[in-house]
């Protein structure tokens, strides 16, 4: 006897959750039912197919079908499932969080006192990287080819490379964490008076200080004059932040020229890849791969994984925290195939959702 | 084995008439009778007693705040194409139900004493204000959808079997219950407690459904309650991030989600706490 094919009931796309059933298309009468939520996306077995249908009811998805004819896409076993709903749940963070469009109204004890805003002239983050880029190249000496990233079984290998050319790709790294924290304060402008600015301003430079990407034991020598001013005026030690991992979703990503408009934050930079499994296929030379990296490595930051100011150990330290990164990225890039259809649905709506945010301009000159 | 539905629970009874029948039909148990006084306090009680409640996901719940006003469903998918039409499930469902042209109008709720509701539907429990339940709101004794399954789909006509479980809020809710909970009680010898009669209303898939009409907006809010096993995982990926070990880009994600609905809640005002299974705060557990 066949076995039927599972086939989504309801699906939650935003929020990772999702009731499949192996039945054939169309139909309700189900051999099975279950039930998959994120972050473990473990399936849970459901005695009845209603309990999925009822989801509807209750902000779910009727089904997942094929935008070319209508139908049900069917799939032959669950980790094809999970795969979809995994990379879709990543896609949605592509888009903006619901924002209230009239809010309660503010609390007296809230208001901001008049103070005159900081407003240092910073040059855009995306500038200050096209013009380190200029310098450095494209690395097509290092790594000609990032597209093997989005085949799972050539990618260890082309990650491997990576690992073993950790000094050669560290002034990539450097460069974009510079232009990290440029975008910063040319974002923030008019905000670095406030306490949350300053405090997200503070956690990253710890974070970019704990990868050797920026030494902040001498911020007279920091690359930019206002920056190691905004440093300087820091309330409380650098040395001292958490690991902050959420906070790549509050750092602007600095744009070059070619990349969407519509890019907010360094998050964006990692969903994008993690979500899209053709993104090395248009964005082939390593300066494009350079923002995943870096994100990956934010992830893996632990206490006892930094880099040294001793010179002597720093080689080894960097080719450490790659290794852990790309491991980390073996594991989370798109894992497995699925169907042509299905990975253009994802396609159209990971850009459906990033093209809901308000576009930003790649340059200064443009702001 | 198949055969006839039970006359004694399907039939065109109110529903206090249906649990005194039942009751009638009893072997004489002082334990009985004092479980059905006990659960009509319990429930009845104006303060901790019966409330409505809507499960809803992080995202949902973000919309519904952002838009002050809440969405049952989605008339266009997130993902991939819609439906040439309506679900036929759906449209037989509405039609069962009664709901004619009005169906948009009419939101899916749960009846619970305390607790976190249908966990499935959504992490966050979303318990409305009891004055914002009309009394003559339709309630249905199990999940609507399972009238499309046998054995109830094979039964009598259906809209004789609708009329038969559903009832109002404020003439049959309890009864309605006392119905469904008293058999299970039968043969105790013991008085039941609050925790029990919580889970009991309300368990996993199990539950009275209330079509509430009209808006639902953050001022009908109650409150909003939480699981405990939500709160643990999230502290378990922060602990596990803290040691080294790092977070997956979902679990990333879902904190990410997570922190904004701290946030939003914050914002509005909107009561939240953290309930176990059986309705109390977690401290008394």
């Amino acid at each position: 006897m066949a076995i039927n094919p599972w086939c989504f009931d309801s699906w939650a796309v935003m929020d990772g959750v999702a009731f499949v059933s192996r039945r054939q298309p169309e139909t309700i009468d189900a051999t099975s039912t279950v039930f998959l939520s994120v972050p473990d996306l473990e399936p849970v077995p459901i005695g009845r197919i209603s309990t999925a249908l009822r989801a509807q009811r209750s902000s779910f998805q009727d089904g997942f079908r094929d935008p070319d004819n209508g139908l049900e896409f069917t799939f032959d076993d669950l980790s094809q499932v999970q795969e979809i709903i995994r990379r879709a749940y990543l896609a949605g963070g592509l888009g903006p969080a619901p924002a209230p469009v009239e809010g309660p109204p503010p609390s007296p004890f809230r208001g901001e006192p008049p103070v005159a805003p900081l407003q240092p002239n910073a040059a855009s983050g995306g500038d200050y990287y096209e013009a380190q880029l200029q310098m450095l190249g494209d690395g097509s000496g290092l790594l000609p080819d990032m597209s093997d990233l989005g085949n799972p079984m050539r990618r260890t290998e082309l990650l491997i490379r990576v690992h073993q050319s950790a000094d050669a790709i560290y002034p990539f790294l450097v460069a974009f964490a510079e232009a990290t924290l440029l975008e910063c304060v040319h974002a923030h402008r008019d905000r670095l008076h406030l306490p949350a600015t300053r405090e997200t301003l503070r956690r990253w430079c710890y974070l970019l200080n704990a990868l050797g990407l920026i030494d902040l034991t001498q911020p007279d020598r920091l690359f930019m004059e206002p920056l190691s001013q905004v440093i300087r005026g820091f309330d409380r030690p650098w040395f001292s932040a958490p690991i902050d991992k959420e906070i790549l979703f509050r750092i602007p990503c600095p744009l070059r020229a070619h990349w969407y408009r519509e890019i907010q934050t360094l998050g964006h930079k990692l969903y994008m890849p993690l979500a899209l499994r053709d993104y090395f296929s248009y964005n082939r030379e390593l300066p494009e791969f350079i923002p995943l990296l870096l994100c990956a490595l934010i992830v893996t930051l632990a206490p006892e994984l930094t880099v040294s100011r001793m010179q002597p150990m720093q080689s080894a330290d960097r080719r450490r925290i790659i290794g852990r990164a790309c491991e980390w990225l073996a594991r989370e890039l798109p894992r497995l195939t699925i169907p042509p259809a299905v990975e253009s649905a994802l396609f159209n709506f990971a850009m459906s959702r990033l093209a809901l945010n308000p576009p930003r301009w790649p340059t200064s000159g443009r702001v | 084995m198949s055969g006839a539905l039970d006359p004694q629970y399907f039939n065109s009874d109110s529903w206090p008439e249906r649990v005194n029948a039942w009751l009638a039909n009893q072997t004489p148990d002082p334990f009985l009778d004092g479980n059905a006084t006990l659960i009509r306090q319990i429930m009845e009680h104006s303060e901790s007693g019966l409330r409505v409640v809507v499960n809803i996901s992080a995202e949902a719940l973000l919309g519904f705040l952002a838009a002050r006003r809440y969405y049952n469903l989605y008339d266009n998918p997130v993902i991939g194409a819609a439906r040439r039409k309506p679900s036929p499930e759906r449209i037989a469902v509405d039609q069962m139900l009664g709901f004619g042209s009005d169906a948009n109008d009419f939101y899916f709720g749960a009846v619970a004493l305390g607790g976190t509701g249908v966990r499935f539907y959504g992490e966050y429990c979303m318990a409305l204000k009891p004055w914002v339940i009309a009394d003559d709101t339709q309630i249905l004794d199990r999940d609507s959808y399972d009238l499309l399954l046998p054995p109830l789909s094979n039964g009598p006509p259906i809209q004789n079997l609708v009329q038969q479980l559903a009832g109002t809020w404020k003439a049959d809710c309890v009864e309605m219950l006392l119905r469904k909970l008293l058999p299970e009680l039968a043969g105790s010898n013991r008085l039941i407690t609050t925790g029990t009669v919580s889970e009991m209303i309300l368990h996993d898939q199990e539950f009275v459904e209330v079509h509430k009409r009209g808006v639902i907006s953050p001022s009908s809010i109650e409150e909003v309650r939480q699981s405990p096993d939500e709160i643990a995982m999230e502290a378990r990926i922060q602990s596990r991030s803290n040691a080294g070990y790092a977070p997956t880009a979902v679990e990333l994600r879902w904190l990410q989600q997570r922190q904004s609905v701290v946030d939003a809640l914050e914002r509005e005002g909107i009561h939240s706490r953290i309930v176990t299974l059986h309705g109390r705060g977690y401290q008394w557990r």
